[in-house]
């Protein structure tokens, strides 16, 4: 096992915490020490913009006050308007993704987006949420979990995900508890019950969203929760909850997973939640803590985790400028390599790592890059994304017509003339490789590229984009 | 740095204990989901009971109209290419099946249905994945299970193998025929991969080009005869008879169907379905049966929940739960309608309630005919049903 330069240090903390690293600006940071480039990257993500693809205006124009005054017809009508309006949300954030200068900040908003996972046709709920993520994304996690715990979005989606005949309040704190702080094993059903009267008067107002707390539905009497026994509020419950150290080693292990490696390390992981716990769940303690640390820029860790359809889509429009007609093929790409913004399958967000690939999906993963840069044609067909009230009965074609715009094809055209002129001249066929690829080549891709006639840099890089050490981060 | 091969020398194979795939010999399992939730009510329809007509004065089916199978039950007019099925004693139809804590949203409730979890649980892979993981310890094929879609299902996913989703063979072949993709795929198999990420992503795609590699092989001996309506549901069903009647080592296809989700207009969508459904699987079991498989294969029919008994106000109905499920072959032990009709007079606030755990109809299935062991594939105990 070589030790590992510089310059790869570098480009895997970017690929990490951000979404990869042109060869024009790992050009200029190879001599950079990590620590310093991590100084730059969070200081990069003190200022930060909102995300904004609702307005207020918009949300009420979708948000009729009189509902039961409506027939079928203008029912449907706002529900189309909806769910156009979550469409539009994914593909302004997608974009915000690849542009927006606040890297780490977008990143952890992105990790932050899979553990609360929401899935609501709620346009302006959705926004709010994803504001709430990026605003305390390398904040206070206590802040984070109140904000969460109090948005319409969580309070719609928990209350009525399941839409089971059970108090709907048992399946908050269950998924409050479940998913994002203890994680499973950690408590008892009863606490859940317990939990959940705590959680009683928990509302929000309509239309505006607004948290409100109904204090003559409010539970007032004792409750015993997690051993301890008091007159508890809502709030209450989540202060409990972040007393156990369980916790943070939740948190800090599926920090673990998306940043570092799909195989947990338990020492490591339990050093960050010490260093979480003890800094009061402050999270770019954490990640600083994470980012400076050795074992972080270790052989192993560098290329190991598969990236994400989101990681593809946007670390190639970051290594290379691309323009779009029509960027709803941005959606049609997402939905067939199985994740699109705000539609995670369920609460507990995306699986990752290896769920991502099969034969099938791998094939099309390998595609991808070509048909981004290389102007190729889309010639796959998503699986319906069934979202309640659409009825789905379109054939293939109109499909593929209605997901890639007849009139406005999604036609992308990448900037080839200005990324090949980024490179450092004189640049050599191994230097390139290092730029483009953060896994080591395998031997097999070795094998290959030794015995690649092309002449001209841009074919060379085309084959890097289709390998599937490309795929890899 | 580890290294350890993943392939399994050839002397080591001839110990192995048998697998489940080789059990289960030419047996092989169909699957057609109906996406959306299909209103069971108005597919098989409870004609004697005046419950159905007085909760849908509009949208219940005439009895007139009615295809009678027995003094309680009969089809929509839409499935009669079903008649001739029923009459073979090819069909089997199971009322009321669902699952306890009934969800009634469509992606979690598919979710239910294909990984085979508690409506409380939450399943990274499919009960077929993980048929797939238990019948052959690494040396399965993702052929081993096929779906005719161009992405793959929950169902197909296991935690270490996963099936393969096919929409066009040739294709799929010419794909894998590329050259640099070929080339990469060459220069691997000769190396010995790494058991990390990027090993699997190698060995994915060996294992994809091979089996591009066999599916164009094998396909090629017999050409289905049999008479197809022209619709792409039904030349997914001709795909899937053509492989089968090839002797692909396939047990289980997965194919669907989707648009059932019929809140508003429900009649004229439904009934479109419910004939393209019926047609095409009439001329599978059809085709099947000339060329001599039909005895080898089960069919089954299922949607992730039925729809409530009252219809809505738009025409349509809204989500449900329990359903019919269907069951075809030429090996059905039990045949015809296998239980009671549902009970439209004990509902839970407007829908059915489950009689059979859908599980259970799966734990049978891996049991009795893929001669697999449903424990360690289905979470929980399952009772053996008969109809096979």
């Amino acid at each position: 096992m070589g030790s590992v330069s510089n310059q790869k240090k570098i480009q895997h903390l970017f690929s990490r915490a951000a979404f990869g690293i042109t060869p024009q600006e790992l050009e200029k940071r190879k001599k950079q020490s990590p620590a310093e480039a991590v100084e730059e990257l969070f200081k990069e993500s003190e200022h930060f913009e909102e995300l904004q693809a609702v307005s207020l205006e918009q949300m009420e124009a979708m948000s009729p006050q009189d509902r039961k005054d409506l027939n079928e017809e203008e029912r449907k009508k706002f529900r189309e308007l909806r769910r156009k309006s979550v469409q539009d949300l994914n593909l302004t954030w997608l974009e915000k993704l690849w542009k927006d200068p606040a890297r780490l900040r977008e990143r952890m908003t992105f990790f932050w987006h899979g553990h609360f996972a929401c899935r609501l046709e709620a346009p302006f709920a959705l926004q709010e949420l994803n504001n709430i993520h990026r605003r305390a994304a390398l904040g206070s996690f206590r802040e984070m979990l109140m904000d969460v715990s109090k948005c319409t979005a969580m309070l719609q989606f928990l209350n009525n995900q399941q839409n089971k005949k059970m108090h709907p309040n048992e399946n908050f704190a269950r998924e409050v508890m479940e998913l994002f702080t203890l994680g499973r094993g950690n408590y008892t059903e009863q606490d859940i019950k317990e939990g959940a009267r705590a959680f009683t008067g928990w509302s929000f107002e309509m239309p505006s969203g607004k948290f409100v707390f109904k204090a003559n539905q409010h539970d007032d009497a004792d409750k015993t929760f997690l051993g301890k026994t008091g007159n508890f509020k809502g709030e209450d419950i989540l202060e409990i909850l972040l007393e156990h150290k369980e916790t943070a080693l939740y948190i800090t292990r599926k920090l673990y997973k998306f940043f570092v490696n799909d195989i947990e390390d338990s020492g490591q992981i339990r050093e960050l939640a010490d260093v979480f716990y003890a800094s009061g769940y402050r999270i770019d303690t954490v990640m600083k803590h994470m980012f400076s640390s050795d074992w972080f820029y270790s052989p192993e860790n560098i290329g190991a985790k598969i990236k994400s359809p989101v990681d593809l889509i946007v670390g190639l429009n970051r290594l290379i400028p691309i323009t779009y007609d029509n960027k709803d093929g941005l959606l049609l790409f997402q939905r067939s390599l199985g994740q699109a913004l705000f539609y995670p399958p369920n609460v507990s967000g995306w699986a990752g790592g290896k769920s991502w690939i099969d034969s099938s999906s791998l094939m099309f993963r390998l595609k991808t890059p070509a048909l981004f840069v290389n102007e190729g044609h889309i010639d796959i067909v998503p699986k319906d994304d069934l979202l309640d009230g659409k009825p789905q009965i379109m054939n293939d074609s109109q499909k593929k017509e209605e997901l890639t715009g007849k009139k406005k094809k999604f036609n992308p055209r990448a900037d080839w003339k200005g990324f090949l002129a980024s490179f450092p001249a004189g640049v050599s066929r191994e230097e390139i490789i290092e730029m483009i690829l953060v896994a080591k080549p395998s031997s097999a891709l070795s094998k290959t590229l030794v015995g690649f006639k092309q002449d001209n840099h841009r074919e060379f890089i085309m084959e890097l984009l289709s390998t599937p050490e490309y795929q890899m981060a | 740095m580890a290294s350890a091969a993943l392939f399994v020398p050839s002397f080591l194979k001839a110990f192995e204990k048998r697998s489940f795939l080789e059990k289960a010999g030419n047996k092989v399992l169909v699957i057609i989901q109906l996406s959306g939730g299909n209103d069971g009510l108005n597919a098989l329809v409870p004609f004697e009971n005046d419950i159905y007509y007085n909760k849908r004065k509009t949208l219940s089916v005439p009895k007139s109209d009615i295809i009678r199978l027995n003094d309680h039950q009969g089809m929509n007019p839409a499935m009669k290419a079903l008649q001739e099925v029923y009459d073979q004693g090819w069909m089997g139809v199971l009322n009321s099946v669902g699952y306890p804590n009934p969800d009634r949203s469509h992606f979690r409730s598919m979710d239910i249905w294909q990984s085979a979890s508690h409506s409380e649980e939450y399943l990274n892979t499919g009960w077929i994945g993980r048929y797939l993981d238990s019948s052959c310890q690494g040396c399965g094929k993702p052929y081993n299970a096929i779906e005719v879609d161009d992405t793959l299902s929950l169902t197909m996913k296991g935690m270490t193998q996963k099936g393969i989703a096919v929409k066009d063979p040739v294709k799929l072949y010419n794909a894998t025929r590329e050259p640099f993709f070929k080339e990469m795929t060459d220069a691997s198999k000769s190396e010995m991969l790494n058991e990390d990420n990027l090993g699997y992503l190698y060995k994915t795609m060996i294992e994809t080009y091979s089996s591009a590699d066999y599916i164009h092989a094998t396909n090629k001996t017999v050409d289905t005869k049999g008479e197809y309506p022209n619709s792409a549901f039904a030349k997914q069903l001709k795909m899937i008879s053509k492989f089968i009647q090839n002797g692909l080592e396939t047990k289980v296809y997965y194919v669907s169907l989707s648009g059932f989700d019929t809140h508003v207009g429900q009649k004229g969508t439904q009934e479109r379905l419910l004939k393209d459904w019926s047609e095409g699987v009439a001329a599978f079991l059809r085709d099947l049966k000339s060329g001599g498989r039909l005895d080898d294969t089960m069919v089954m029919t299922f949607s992730e929940f039925g729809r409530r008994v009252e219809q809505n106000a738009s025409n349509g109905t809204d989500h449900g739960t329990a359903n019919n499920l269907y069951l075809f072959g030429g090996k059905l032990k039990q045949k015809g309608i296998l239980n009671e009709a549902p009970d439209l007079s004990d509902l839970d606030e407007g829908d059915l309630k489950y009689k059979v755990d859908f599980r259970s109809v799966y734990a049978t299935l891996l049991n009795k005919w893929l001669e697999s062991d449903a424990k360690g594939i289905i979470g929980s105990e399952q009772l053996q049903m008969n109809f096979i």
